[in-house]
């Protein structure tokens, strides 16, 4: 028997009051991959993270990590089976400094007794503080590192945002368009960053509206519209098909993708 | 030391503590109208044990916060299902019982109050405030109280990195009681005699004053905000209805201009930075 | 009979309450703003009364000013608490509102001390007497003027301009914005009909007990809370209902338990109700929802 997905959504369907916002809708990740989800806005895709992150419960269908059904599991826990992820609208501590904001991710792996009564800030060097520090410098971030986040740039919050997810040290990890409000330059870095944090070991899965990033980042793509599925494969594939170009791309992108091919 | 020193130092001290106690459950988020109800409890508590089987008065002070610590222990859980101004007024109403409970309770005197036999030294309450505040500053250096701050900011994404939110809450809530406990304790040994009334909402008004006063940010703001709320009535002159005027103006004034209150982590820092570049 | 007697007295301090119960519930419902200034501005209004009378004015003079007291202090405390609310942590308006009360209650008591004043009887102190009951027509008269101005409310919420605007605000302050309500007229007005409400209260308590005092609002406006509390948050009928049963919650446990253990009860009923059904009675499933 060949192993089992990282992530298997299995028929998931998601009503809001009476309004059907996911419906019947499956795929998978496999370990080691890096998967877009796209579609046009309000397609459902910040939805699907907030199911498999356990914000709602389901209202039919299944979710399983590397096998394991985590359809009931409470929120809190699903963290520890190696899902983290970034959210759509940045949500960190505004008064905190970077580091701090960082430090949270680290709970998964500090979560002990111990380690919530360790005095850690009285220590000359704290080995949570230097690891927050040496992530930010990796993410070219160190000169920020004792700034309250509030008093930064939009660009570098984002990025704390997803330093954050990755501290937690997840087998997958879901960022909600990670490159929008970024311009090219931190775009580029971002790229950088999130190939590093691929090569580390960790799976990525992906919403991201700006598709040449999406093309350079991801090895395949899942297409929602109305919350079902329309389409899945390379972004080659993706890109012929019809029902995409008719549903999601549009016209411009469509053009834009005959021009290209 | 002169007598009217000592009195203002005691005083000063037991407002310490018990704005520590205010402090806890602000910085998780949680507006604590009913502190002067577990205060009731560990001044009675301890005033009771220490009246009646002649303990020390330490052992007092440990059960009086310890019973303030088990009440809120076993209210938390369906208190702490409000939040935000359900969670105020249900403290809020909660102290009102607490303190109505005295009112009727006989064994200590009911409404005509409580002779409270041992007196404290200076010295011990003294050590006992020095206690409470190197503890309440180890703690704000812990994962313990960064975990505070994540939970009052958004306890959703709190919950999605694992924290146990509830959990959090809830010992923010009872270790709030366990130090309102302590400064009840300190209180009835002090001043050697408590009627319920001691103990209205007036009282707890004002702890949560001095907390946001000072800023909930920092251990440093409200112990700043006690030493202000202590010292300021003493300094102005007048009757003490104008002193309360220009206190409540006071007030009204900084959390119109400095919602944050008087001391935050920015401030701090940077006068950290300042004296880094001076020295 | 003595116990009817109790009733019929507890549903007439019940009209107080409601109405000191309204004023709460319009402004939670409306801003989700805990104004505890209301209490200082019942006693200001009562007490701003009693110094008119008392320099020689017209009852059909003091009681306007008395009013006009109110709504003036009402206005002053929204431009000091909720104008600043926006972007800052929920318990900073209730505490400036705190700050105010403190503020009004020293300002009287510098001015006239803390002694009980004596407020003159305006209605003639007629009594109905039906079969060993009494019931006093000042009372009476109080308690159908409470229900009245509630009425007369929820139907300024539902029938005009302003109400409905007051609404959508309840509902959604930015879809109201959206909407093109201007928010920032409809508050300040939600502010003078809240004090005018609180003022009359004041004044009503006044004229039925024929006492002020600078603490005349505390115990008043602490059962107006409770009140608010158990009729459901935001629930203008809802506070009637409230109001009336802490009157009688208050009379009947006096009569039953004995005036000591008035508190616990009254309290004690708020503190399981809220945990409980945090809605309130009359309170729709959500309970930050609007319900006005
Ligand atoms: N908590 C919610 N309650 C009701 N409707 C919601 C909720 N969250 C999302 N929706 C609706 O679900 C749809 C999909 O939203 P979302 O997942 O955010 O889309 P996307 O991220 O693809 O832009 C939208 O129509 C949105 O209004
Ligand atoms: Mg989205």
């Amino acid at each position: 028997m060949s192993k089992p997905a990282l992530l298997e959504f299995a028929e998931v369907s998601k009503l809001f009051g009476g309004l059907a916002v996911i419906t019947q809708l499956s795929f998978k990740v496999d370990a080691g991959e890096r998967l877009a989800l796209i579609g046009p806005n309000g397609a459902g895709k910040s939805t699907v993270f907030n199911l498999i992150s356990g914000v709602y419960p389901l209202s039919a269908g299944r979710i399983l990590i590397e096998g394991k059904d985590i359809t009931q599991m409470a929120s809190r826990r699903r963290i520890y089976h190696g899902v983290s992820r970034s959210f759509q609208n940045i949500r960190l501590m505004e008064h905190q400094t970077a580091i701090e904001n960082i430090m949270l991710g680290q709970h998964p792996t500090a979560s002990s007794l111990s380690d919530l009564l360790t005095p850690y800030r009285l220590q000359r060097r704290s080995p949570w503080v230097e690891e927050a520090k040496e992530a930010l410098a990796r993410a070219k971030l160190a000169q920020y590192a004792e700034r309250p986040v509030n008093t930064l740039p939009y660009g570098v919050r984002k990025r704390i945002d997803l330093l954050r997810a990755v501290m937690a040290r997840p087998k997958l990890l879901l960022l909600d368009e990670p490159a929008a409000g970024l311009n090219p330059v931190e775009t580029e870095e971002l790229h950088e960053q999130l190939m590093a944090i691929h090569d580390s070991g960790i799976t990525l899965l992906v919403v991201e509206h700006d598709m040449h990033f999406v093309d350079r980042l991801c090895t395949r793509v899942v297409v929602i519209n109305f919350g079902e599925k329309i389409a899945e494969g390379t972004m080659d594939e993706v890109r012929r098909d019809a029902k995409v170009r008719e549903a999601y791309l549009g016209a411009e992108v469509a053009t834009e993708a005959s021009d290209a091919s | 030391m002169s007598g009217y020193a000592e009195a203002i130092l005691l005083m000063l001290a037991i407002n310490v503590v018990v704005a520590q106690a205010g402090y806890l459950p602000l910085a998780a988020g949680q507006l604590n109208l009913g502190v002067a109800g577990f205060m009731a409890i560990g001044a009675y508590v301890s005033a009771f044990v220490t009246n009646t089987y002649d303990l020390p008065i330490v052992l007092g002070i440990v059960s009086g916060a310890f019973a303030a610590w088990l009440v809120a222990v076993l209210l938390a859980v369906p208190l702490l299902r409000a939040s935000g101004i359900y969670l105020a007024l249900a403290t809020f109403a909660l102290g009102q019982v607490i303190q109505a409970v005295f009112l009727n309770l006989e064994v200590v005197g009911a409404a005509a109050g409580y002779a409270v036999k041992k007196h404290a030294s200076f010295s011990l309450i003294m050590t006992t405030t020095a206690t409470v505040l190197a503890l309440v500053f180890l703690l704000s250096r812990t994962r313990f109280a960064l975990y505070l701050t994540a939970v009052k900011n958004d306890p959703v994404v709190s919950d999605l990195f694992g924290i146990n939110v509830r959990m959090i809450k809830v010992q923010a809530f009872s270790l709030g009681a366990l130090i309102a406990g302590v400064g009840g304790a300190l209180y009835a040994h002090q001043y050697s005699y408590l009627e319920p009334q001691n103990f209205n909402i007036l009282l707890s008004v004002y702890i949560v004053l001095y907390v946001l006063l000072g800023g909930t940010q920092t251990v440093l703001g409200p112990i700043l905000g006690a030493f202000f709320f202590t010292l300021l009535p003493e300094l102005l002159r007048g009757s003490e209805q104008w002193r309360y005027v220009v206190f409540a103006l006071f007030i009204i004034a900084l959390m119109a201009l400095r919602p944050q209150g008087l001391i935050t982590t920015e401030l701090l820092r940077r006068l950290t930075l300042r004296r880094e570049s001076k020295g | 009979m003595l116990l009817l007697q109790q009733i019929i007295n507890g549903l007439m301090m019940g009209g107080i309450y409601v109405l000191v119960a309204v004023s709460f519930t319009l402004t939670i419902g409306v801003l989700n703003f805990l104004n505890f200034s209301i209490p200082g501005i019942f006693m200001l209004s009562a007490i701003m009364a009693w110094r008119a009378l008392e320099n020689g004015w017209h009852w059909g003079l003091a009681i306007p000013f008395g009013l006009l007291v109110a709504i003036c202090a009402s206005f002053v405390v929204e431009r000091f608490t909720y104008r600043f609310m926006k972007n800052v942590d929920h318990e900073i308006p209730l505490v400036s509102s705190i700050g105010f009360l403190i503020l009004f209650e020293n300002l009287v008591l510098v001015a006239w001390g803390s002694d009980q004043q004596k407020f003159p009887s305006l209605i003639p102190d007629l009594n109905i007497r039906a079969g060993g009951l009494i019931i006093g027509i000042g009372q009476m008269l109080s308690l159908a003027l409470a229900l009245l101005l509630v009425i007369g409310i929820s139907l300024l919420l539902k029938r005009t301009q302003l109400g409905r605007g007051i609404r959508a605000l309840a509902e959604n302050a930015e879809t109201a914005t959206l909407l093109g309500i201007e928010v920032h007229r409809i508050v300040p007005v939600l502010f003078v009909v809240t004090g005018l409400l609180t003022g009359i209260s004041g004044i009503l308590f006044a004229m039925n007990y024929q006492q002020v005092s600078a603490a005349m609002g505390d115990v008043v406006g602490l059962k107006g809370i409770a009140a608010m509390v158990i009729g459901g948050m935001g629930n203008i009928w809802g506070a009637i209902i409230g109001g009336l049963l802490i009157g009688l919650t208050e009379v009947l446990s006096i009569y039953f338990f004995g005036a000591d253990k008035v508190d616990f009860y009254v309290y004690g009923l708020f503190l399981v109700l809220i945990i409980l059904r945090p809605q309130g009675i009359l309170g729709s499933s959500a309970a930050t929802g609007v319900k006005l």
